[in-house]
């Protein structure tokens, strides 16, 4: 008997925990050239900004053992692009849209959010925390749980009240608890993590930085064990709140590993890059690893990890 | 080394449209072709300073963007909102062969 994929979170309702990762389906079209979006859980599309943005100069991606480092800087339209034509296209196509937002300041956050919040076909924000506060020298806004409430609740106070709003977390941060509870507090529904680790790599040709950044974020399975982490952490703090997992899905298996550490959805970025269909084969990939298991429902599944078993129990108290 | 399906953002250069807009465009799917005559080779590797969406960019009234901004001298060519954004690719398949 196949096993139910079905993800609700409040009164979402997507037909997959399977997600994609803001920044790795374009806009949408490229992707469908090679999977149904409308069969994905949900697109995240790339984070979008106020004006139109040319991104960083090239080179912009290097490849890392395990992994990739990019940094795009968030070339787009702009929110009137973003209107005209990605929504209502995604829209067409029976997609359930999450719409990355982007800014340098809270008020820029909440002017993107009411913009959205007038146009169809917005299913859920998620508030991209990775760029720089324009009033703390360039900080990201998740670096500091003040920061990141700050913009939370200016996207939250903004958004059409029916639309839940999703603060995606930074890794690279001492306590990623704080950062969670901060954003909860300041009204987010949900929590989506990991965004990319910042890195760097130098070019042993050239003797220069391979990326013009020449920083970027790593990507990839490199970052997966960090993603379950951060996930497991925030999870055992918050039980009760949504928290979709990213970093390095590959394979079904990964997923149900972000799902066991507490993830009720998983986005999948990276891989797509190299296999744009990837989506398509992680939910079947997903749905056996859990027939296997004589699973029924995804959901069983989401945070099984922090449930003691009695083995598990009594050997840890064994070692201790 | 990336992805060749347009979702990385990696292969970009600059290229003039025919609305007079320069615009970071993707080899892989807004090209690989593009006129010659369009594309800024002197600037390939950077983002121009007047690129659609750089520092130096104006919206122009009419064009992407917020309208009422004053057009640059050189704007003679019609800029239509809502306009491809894969102005190389559409000049070069009308001119190409």
């Amino acid at each position: 008997m196949p096993a139910d994929l079905r993800t609700r979170i409040g009164h979402l309702d997507l037909p997959s925990p399977i997600l994609t990762a803001s920044g790795c389906a374009g806009s949408g079209r490229e992707l469908a050239q090679f999977t149904d979006v409308a069969r994905i859980g949900a697109v995240i599309t790339k984070s979008v900004t106020l004006e139109p943005r040319a991104g960083n100069p090239a080179p912009r991606l290097a490849e890392t053992p395990s992994g990739m480092l990019s940094s795009p800087g968030l070339q787009g339209p702009g929110i009137d692009g973003f209107l005209q034509r990605d929504l209502p296209w995604l829209l067409s196509r029976g997609a359930r849209t999450f719409v990355s937002i982007a800014g340098h300041s809270a008020r820029e956050y909440g002017e993107l959010a009411s913009r959205l919040s007038d146009a169809a076909g917005v299913t859920a924000i998620e508030v991209n925390l990775g760029c720089p506060d324009a009033s703390a020298a360039g900080r990201p806004f998740a670096l500091d749980p003040a920061a990141a409430g700050q913009v939370v609740a200016a996207v939250r106070g903004s958004a059409r009240y029916d639309i839940p709003v999703f603060a995606k977390l930074s890794p690279e941060v001492t306590d990623i608890v704080s950062v969670a509870r901060a954003c909860v507090s300041a009204g987010a529904d949900g929590l989506s993590m990991i965004n990319t680790l910042p890195g760097m790599a130098i070019d042993p040709v050239s003797l220069r930085p391979a990326l013009a950044g020449p920083a970027g974020g790593l990507s990839g399975p490199a970052i997966r064990p960090v993603a379950v982490r951060c996930v497991w952490q925030v999870r055992e703090a918050l039980p009760d709140v949504p928290i979709i997992g990213t970093g390095g899905v590959r394979t079904g298996r990964d997923a149900l590993e972000l799902l066991l550490a507490g993830a009720a959805m998983v986005a999948v970025g990276t891989v797509l890059f190299h296999d744009p269909s990837a989506c398509a084969r992680i939910q079947r990939e997903l749905e056996e690893e859990l027939v296997a298991r004589g699973v029924d429902r995804v959901a069983d599944m989401v945070g099984r990890a922090h449930q003691h078993s009695g083995y598990a129990a009594q050997r840890h108290s064994w070692v201790l | 080394m990336t992805c060749g399906t347009g979702l990385c953002m990696g292969c970009v250069l600059p290229a003039v449209g025919n609305d007079g807009i320069t615009r970071m465009v993707r080899a892989c799917v807004d090209g690989p072709v593009f006129r010659g005559d369009l594309v800024r080779w002197d600037d390939v590797g950077t983002i121009p300073f007047d690129a659609l969406g750089a520092p130096g960019w104006k919206p122009r009234p009419g064009g992407p963007g917020a309208p009422g901004a004053p057009a640059p001298p050189n704007s003679s060519a019609p800029s239509t909102p809502g306009a491809s954004p894969a102005p190389g690719a559409t000049g070069e398949r009308s001119h190409a062969g």
